[in-house]
């Protein structure tokens, strides 16, 4: 009788386990389906680094560190910075960044910001007191200053723009993509200046230079 | 490719499809595309710190603070303001300037926020986005969620700072009278950014190429490739509206006029005013000698609501219509306050703390049917017995509160439910849902008061 009584409860935990089993095993495999086929759309996306950090990269890549690089001269008004992405003391003392994540507003300044400083490296070509770049960068523009001459149109010499500009901030397909485009596109005949400014701008307004 | 991939894939085209769609309506909006849709505007004056409505719509009789109950630095008994729909409230003097909006707007009373929290941020946080912590603010769903109306560029303009935990909020951006001229002569010396060119193309290529991974960088980059796509019309859009004649030492005026430009200029269609403490003052009274000053700040509140209603009211949307006729306002503040800082306190010498049970909101403007009176409080009298509901959020009978409301004949009940349920209640909630079916957003953006919950009923007796 025991014997039975034992068999029945064993029987019973192996059924319950068993149906335990049918429904958890397809219940957990429709779970992990769920998440292998989901595309990711919880991440915070990526902002703006914002006006300051942006300031600071291009201070310590390409401009001489007298006089001081001030980004907020070619946005033209205190009023647009906090547009660019700034910090944002509340009134408990919590700090939040804000204005980072891209919209038209903000694009469009940024744009028109980086414009600005693209066109005034470009301009050293005629003018290279115009603006104030590091000398090791200078004698790179000098160089540029010569497209569209064959010697410039070295795939060497455009790597040491892009790294000037981009350091390693981008991968490999993004500085091949911009070679090929200078290089057989359009600005392969075009005047040092407008070249140079383009040049610029394409590395100032990848998402690699301007977002975290 | 194995069958995971080709599901990845295709939830990923669907996405871009869908994210295509969306951009449909919203590249290429004209000024006339504008203007010949039916005007449907927003804008929120929000006074941030909690204003004391014991001061404007929701006063007390000097019985209550002659018995200790409540602290009245105006020394002055308050006016009887009675509603078109019958429900009466007391109303200080300040509100004076606004007697000659009365039938312009309406008084929302006794309205819930956070009920479980009494912290700024929680409550500005619930006013926003329905949660405490996080969500997504309404302002923008005004512009992305309304089905009848076409998106604009910028889903708000905003004056003033404000810190919000809303994860949508990218799209509304901070842009005073200053700032606004400034961006326009900047475009004004600039090439036109409308127009495509090579470079523009390469750029855009590029930011297409990285907004195709499904991690943060590419949502960033994805929102870049938008935002630059839409950077062109807006810049055409921002270059035709007039500059303004206003001073700009008026900031309120100032703003307001840089908003009204923007809603005719087809730019945005939401504005989000918050007065800041040069223009009004400490709200948040916790201090004597703040509270004491309640009835100059106040008053100086009052008149920024009755300036922006007589800018908009003057200014002509088109020949028949003023802003006014076209936009609908909400004036509002996280919380109200208590009737003195604690049990003990003297009335004579108090300040007060924050009381999310009870606080008044203004509704004008479009759609809205004025002169009303919405909702009401408790505690109007010293020896008024209160509900046990109340007793339970207010042991020390500092606080009034909402009294619950009747949804369908939008009128307060005199009842004193045994038990809180916020859902018998006036709350932010069923105001929100009301914006949003006065701007007919997509309703599974509606608000619930409780989780998982039926959701806030709309005030259809607000709209005409």
């Amino acid at each position: 009788m025991s014997k039975m009584k034992n068999d029945r409860a064993k029987l019973r935990k192996t059924s319950l386990s068993f149906a335990v089993g049918s429904v958890f095993r397809p219940l957990l495999g429709v779970v992990c389906w769920i998440f292998l086929t989901q595309s990711v759309a919880y991440a915070n996306p990526s902002e703006f680094k914002g006006f300051f950090a942006v300031e600071s990269m291009l201070q310590e890549k390409i401009f001489a560190s007298t006089p001081k690089f001030r980004l907020l001269s070619y946005i033209g008004s205190n009023d647009l910075l906090s547009l660019l992405g700034t910090y944002n003391v509340g009134p408990g003392g919590h700090s939040q960044f804000q204005n980072g994540t891209p919209n038209p507003t903000n694009m469009l300044l940024w744009h028109l910001t980086m414009s600005g400083v693209a066109e005034d490296i470009s301009r050293t070509c005629f003018d290279p007191n115009r603006s104030s770049v590091k000398p090791e960068f200078s004698e790179l523009l000098k160089s540029l200053c010569q497209w569209p001459k064959p010697q410039v149109k070295d795939p060497a010499v455009l790597l040491d723009f892009w790294f000037f500009l981009m350091g390693y901030e981008s991968d490999e397909q993004e500085f091949e993509a911009w070679r090929d485009f200078f290089l057989q596109g359009p600005y392969s005949e075009s005047s040092a200046q407008e070249t140079i400014s383009a040049m610029a701008l394409s590395v100032f307004l990848n998402p690699y230079f301007l977002l975290k | 490719m194995n069958a995971n991939e080709s599901r990845r894939q295709f939830l990923k085209l669907g996405t871009q499809g869908l994210g295509l769609m969306a951009l449909g309506p919203v590249l290429g909006i004209s000024q006339a595309e504008a203007e010949s849709e039916a005007p449907r505007f927003f804008l929120q004056i929000f006074f941030e710190g909690g204003m004391d409505a014991s001061y404007l719509f929701d006063s007390r009789p000097l019985e209550m603070t002659k018995n200790g109950k409540i602290q009245n630095y105006l020394g002055a008994e308050p006016n009887v303001w009675e509603g078109k729909n019958g429900t009466v409230t007391l109303a200080s003097s300040l509100i004076q300037p606004l007697e000659t909006f009365r039938n312009d707007f309406s008084v929302l009373n006794g309205v819930l926020m956070a009920p479980t929290s009494i912290g700024h941020p929680q409550n500005i946080n619930y006013l926003f986005t329905g949660s405490t912590f996080g969500g997504d603010s309404f302002i923008p769903y005004l512009n992305t969620q309304a089905r009848a109306l076409v998106s604009r560029p910028i889903d708000a303009l905003q004056a003033g700072s404000l810190q919000l935990e809303g994860s949508n909020l990218g799209n509304v951006v901070p842009l005073n009278q200053a700032s606004f001229q400034s961006l326009q002569q900047k475009l004004r010396t600039a090439p036109p950014l409308a127009e495509i060119s090579p470079l523009t193309t390469f750029v855009r290529q590029r930011m297409s190429i990285l907004a195709q991974g499904e991690g943060s960088f590419s949502i960033g980059a994805q929102n870049m490739s938008r935002a630059h796509q839409l950077s062109g019309d807006l810049s055409e859009l921002l270059l035709k509206i007039p500059a303004s004649g206003v001073e700009v030492q008026d900031s309120v005026l100032g703003f307001v006029s840089v908003a009204l430009g923007c809603f005719k200029g087809g730019v945005t269609r939401s504005a989000l005013l918050i007065p800041d403490f040069q223009q009004v003052g400490a709200l948040d009274a916790h201090d004597t000698a703040t509270a004491k000053a309640q009835p100059v700040t106040l008053q100086k509140a009052v008149n920024v609501i009755a300036k922006v209603f007589k800018a908009l009211k003057e200014t002509p949307y088109d020949q028949t219509r003023s802003f006014f006729d076209v936009t609908t306002i909400l004036v509002s503040t996280e919380f109200g306050r208590t009737m003195k800082a604690t049990k003990s306190s003297s009335v004579d010498e108090t300040g007060t703390n924050h009381n999310p049970l009870a606080t008044t909101l203004l509704v004008a403007g479009q759609g809205i049917r004025g002169g009303q009176v919405i909702g009401a409080t408790d505690f109007q009298k010293s020896d008024e017995v209160l509900s046990k509901a109340h007793q339970s959020l207010d042991l020390d009978f500092l606080s009034t509160m909402g009294k619950p409301f009747d949804f369908a004949t939008m009128k307060p009940l005199d009842l004193k439910p045994e038990v809180f349920d916020p859902t018998h209640y006036l709350t932010i909630d069923s105001v929100v849902n009301s914006l949003y079916s006065h701007f007919s957003v997509d309703e599974r953006k509606m608000r619930s008061v409780v989780r998982n919950g039926p959701k806030a009923p709309i005030l259809k007796g607000l709209f005409v």
